[in-house]
């Protein structure tokens, strides 16, 4: 006879999971992971926090010093360039390498503040849109169609007008005109999650609803919140970008990539580097955001999971 | 007709012959050995049942017969599946896509996402008439017609341009009936069919595929966990679990007399009787991960009889003339 | 041992407006006037096919949804509309037990918080809750070590046991068992059901157990109720009505179990016809489409639900 009944069922009660505990499934879930990011898109964006947290370190000249002599000096490559301006001098003697690595600062600033102040707008309004529905989701979808209809330069003119130009304004601004591509995805899953059946049990458990927002649903649409806004750090940098070229951005001579362009636009047919070279620190660090933000997109997308 | 007449004796012939078959799914956490080592046979006109829980591989198993199975995670990895005397198996995809739908059927669990919720049903019905005998759109519609008359769909020239959302779960599935056997196929391989419906429904698609089946003289495949839908339907079962077979009876002989401790567990812990002081048989334990099957027999973990011999897989015997078990003990229990 | 519960015609309609420029407005009457009592301690079985009003039932129970008309009475006092502290009173004496594993269970918390919901929703600390989720896990047999764990690190059966645990966190009177064991497999489905059987014993318990599948019901219930389309057909002891059903509808229904046994000669009953949808239901009775003794009367009016022997209720006019 074999093993008594009473015995094997307390054995047996414990969760089988084989070779292993849970985790270490989990340690080894995470090294895989970690071997499956985009390694292009991962370097870019780690250039780009290197370059705008030691720039100070990294940069071979001052990025706002003047130096009229050796004013327009073309990239080392070019005859009359040298390596001591590797990527030359634009038209008041200023390195356009250091400024590229010191603009880094702004474009990560407000791509990252930007993103933060926008999503978090965003998130929170969606999650009251789509949890409590009626009378308030009406209100902040008609606040979103009207959002959508004002172009974004438009506000940023008004607002930048009144209070001027500065880096902190840029961050409102776009705090104020970026939060709604959130708020329409992030409302349509919380509407979702609101009917699904451990909502309901959690009201049945008697949770207040500030508790629910904050410890159910909130916690299940942050997966799309952080892609939403990996890939809008790209968009951000786009905007400064364009902001300071009309001259709503950042006051000269902090180096910004935006304000290069703009800068650089007048002397493109004779001195090319100017503006050529910010243009394509802004093209590169856009593709590596939403390399990135994809990336992130399909990772945490949980029909992802049976891979050969 | 009564649904539990005798069963017409079938023919002693093979349809269908698997031997072998291990299919297994790579995953990023490792192997899933969804069908390890399973053979079995299908004789013609023969209503065949395969039983199994969650994980056994019985879906599996369903994929494999008509080609559809995962990929690229899930591969056959060997094994051979003998249908009407070739290896369908060594076939190149083309020649699978002319055997599918034609001479083998499928009827999927659900009736709401197995149909396009696009287009209209006369549509769908008649793809399989389009492909496989290349007729012409206007003796197809006679063709499609006359199928619906056989599921019983009532009014079938007027439900024609209905689209599925019109139809109620019944009409559903005998839609998808009526598809798979628009051409006639010799085999008819059906996983779940009811499992999706209302129970009063459910006994009416149960008749339906009765007659259908005593009708076309049709061999038949019934993947299902349930089996009650199993006593009524088969004329033999097999109990499938951790992807082996381990019991295959003629359905008489498993309900009067199982022989694996899994099957008996299995009837043991069906809900009967009323309100009293009966306490349910459990079979203890759960079933195990199915990235980590247990060595040896799989179930002997859970097993009241098991012994150090369990920790060897057991080979198939047979217990009679069509009755056989895969355990070492199931002489002495 | 009184009456816990007591439904007093309850009505739940469901508003639908279709229509783009001309709204058309038409009531899905999931409940239509259902009448019946819980004794306490008992296991009441509610039974019927899809859209019959079982679930919406349990749910106006809950407090999830509120009645369009009739009443409720719990223990004696009218609790048909509530609000503020007299709902979460109410809340902490009835909880419930729903079918999904997959669904009911938020897969970021942790199962000790699962468990402890209720008790945190009162305001109890987290080393209290984490005391008594350890009971709690003992209670269901489940490791006490696994609170720390994430639900979908166990398996179905075993997420049906937290919700269990969790239904039983804050000792309630009663729970609302909704279809708990349908999507188990068949060796989870009994583990679970003894024990709801044995923990209604230890904690003197009421249920409402809805399920379609009548074996289990018969297993587990005193009393059972029959619904069709927002109504209830019949209502009895379990017994009786297993061994003798009277409504065609009940009768169907019964006869539809598949057993186990090959050689059961059942009776064959086979309905013609779909199940009727709630909306714009037909006059008389909402069973004359598909009945197969039907008579003259049955379409112009419906029938009531009348006590044809002591305690078995039925709602045709064949009695």
């Amino acid at each position: 006879m074999g093993r008594d009944l009473g015995e094997l069922r307390k054995d047996l009660s414990i969760i089988d999971v084989g070779k292993g505990t849970a985790r270490d499934e989990r340690i080894l879930k995470l090294k895989k992971q970690f071997r499956r990011i985009p390694k292009a898109a991962a370097l870019i964006i780690l250039l780009l926090l290197v370059c705008a947290i030691f720039s100070p370190l990294i940069a071979p000249h001052d990025p706002i010093e003047q130096n009229l002599p050796n004013a327009l000096k073309p990239p080392f490559w070019q005859k009359g360039g040298s390596f001591t301006y590797v990527l030359g001098t634009d038209n008041l003697g200023r390195d356009i390498l250091s400024r590229i690595i010191y603009g880094a600062r702004i474009s990560v600033i407000v791509g990252f503040a930007g993103v933060l102040v926008s999503g978090m707008m965003g998130t929170f309004l969606g999650v009251v849109a789509g949890y409590f529905g009626g009378k308030i989701d009406s209100v902040i979808m008609r606040l979103t169609d009207i959002m959508l209809s004002l172009p974004y330069i438009l506000i940023a003119i008004a607002i930048i007008g009144a209070i001027g130009p500065s880096l902190t304004n840029i961050i409102i601004v776009l705090g104020i005109t970026q939060w709604v591509g959130y708020t329409r995805i992030i409302r349509f899953e919380a509407m979702t999650l609101s009917k699904s059946e451990f909502i309901e049990m959690a009201v049945i458990s008697g949770t207040r609803w500030w508790r629910i927002l904050l410890v159910h649903i909130l916690p299940n649409v942050l997966n799309s919140a952080v892609v939403l806004g990996t890939l809008d750090v790209g968009k951000m940098i786009i905007f400064e970008a364009a902001l300071s070229f009309l001259g709503l951005g950042v006051k000269p001579p902090t180096a910004s990539w935006g304000g290069m362009l703009a800068d650089g636009r007048v002397y493109l047919t004779f001195a090319w580097w100017l503006a050529t070279f910010p243009g394509i620190a802004i093209a590169i660090t856009v593709l590596g955001g939403n390399l990135l933000g994809d990336w992130l997109r399909d990772e945490l997308d949980p029909r992802h999971q049976l891979k050969a | 007709m009564v649904l539990n007449s005798e069963l017409r004796t079938p023919n002693s012939e093979l349809i269908l012959e698997v031997k072998d078959l291990q299919i297994h799914f790579f995953t990023d956490r490792g192997v899933i050995r969804a069908v390890e080592g399973v053979d079995f046979s299908v004789r013609k006109q023969e209503v065949w049942g395969l039983v199994g829980e969650s994980a056994s591989g019985k879906s599996v198993i369903g994929q494999a017969l008509i080609g559809v199975v995962a990929r690229p995670a899930g591969r056959i990895v060997s094994g051979e599946i003998f249908f009407k005397g070739e290896d369908i198996l060594e076939k190149s995809p083309k020649e699978i896509e002319k055997i599918r739908g034609n001479q083998i059927a499928f009827i999927p669990q659900d009736p709401t996402t197995a149909l396009n919720p696009l287009l209209q049903i006369g549509f769908q019905i008649g793809e399989a008439f389009k492909y496989h005998r290349g007729l012409r759109t206007s003796s197809i519609a006679e063709e499609i017609v006359k199928v619906m008359k056989v599921v019983n769909i009532p009014s079938p020239e007027q439900r024609v341009n209905d689209y599925p959302h019109q139809l109620s779960g019944g009409l559903k599935q005998r839609v998808i009936i009526a598809t798979a056997l628009s051409c006639q196929p010799d085999l008819l391989i059906a996983d779940e069919p009811t499992s999706a419906l209302d129970v009063t429904i459910q006994i009416q698609i149960i008749k339906l595929i009765r007659e259908i089946q005593d009708r076309f003289q049709m061999t038949m495949i019934l993947i299902t966990h349930n089996l009650g839908l199993v006593a009524k339907m088969c004329h033999r079962v097999a109990v499938l679990y951790c992807g082996r077979i381990v019991e295959e009876a003629p359905v008489k002989g498993l309900f009067k007399d199982p022989k694996h401790p899994y099957s008996r567990g299995l009837l043991a812990s069906l809900p009967k009787g009323e309100k009293g002081n009966v306490e349910l048989y459990t079979i203890p334990g759960q079933l195990p991960n199915p990235l980590y099957h247990p060595p040896g027999c799989h179930f002997s973990p859970r097993c009241p009889y098991a012994s150090d011999k369990c920790q060897e897989i057991p080979p198939m015997e047979w217990s009679s003339e069509d009755h056989r078990v895969r355990c070492w003990r199931w002489k002495e229990i | 041992m009184g009456v816990l519960i007591e439904l007093k015609d309850l009505k739940k309609y469901f508003p639908i407006v279709s229509g783009f420029i001309r709204k058309n407005h038409v009531d899905l009457k999931a409940v239509d006037g259902v009448s019946f009592e819980i004794e306490e301690g008992d296991t009441f079985g509610l039974v019927g096919e899809s859209g019959c009003g079982k679930t919406t039932i349990g749910k106006v129970l809950l407090k999830l949804y509120e009645p369009t008309s009739g009443e409720v009475l719990f223990d004696g006092n009218d609790v048909t509309h509530l609000q503020g502290t007299a709902l979460d009173e109410y809340r902490k004496n009835i909880q419930a037990v729903f079918q999904n594993p997959y669904a009911s269970l938020n897969p970021r918390m942790r199962i000790w918080k699962l468990i402890g919901e209720p008790l945190m929703a009162e305001g109890w600390s987290a080393e209290q809750v984490k005391e008594r989720v350890s009971e709690l896990l003992d209670l269901v047999m489940l490791p006490t070590d696994c609170g720390s764990r994430f639900p979908h690190e166990m398996s179905a059966g075993q997420r049906q046991q937290i919700a269990i645990a969790r239904a039983l966190s804050i000792n309630p009177k009663f729970i609302v068992l909704d279809e708990p064991t349908s999507l188990l497999d068949v060796s989870a489905q009994s583990s679970i059901l003894n024990m709801v059987v044995e923990l209604q014993k230890k904690l003197e318990l009421t249920y409402l157990f809805i399920s379609h599948n009548l074996a289990v019901v018969r297993f587990l219930s005193n009393r059972v109720g029959v619904m069709y389309c927002g109504k209830l057909v019949e209502l009895a002891d379990s017994r009786k009505l297993y061994l003798a059903p009277k409504h065609p509808y009940s009768q169907a229904l019964l006869a539809s179990i598949l057993s186990p046994d090959p050689d059961l000669e059942s009776q064959e009953i086979v309905l013609e016809g779909d199940v009727i949808s709630p909306i714009n239901p037909p006059q008389g009775c909402r069973f004359y489409t598909r009945c197969q003794d039907m008579k003259e009367g049955c379409k112009e009016n419906e029938p009531p639900l009348l006590e044809i022997e002591p305690n078995h209720f039925v709602a045709c006019y064949l009695y």
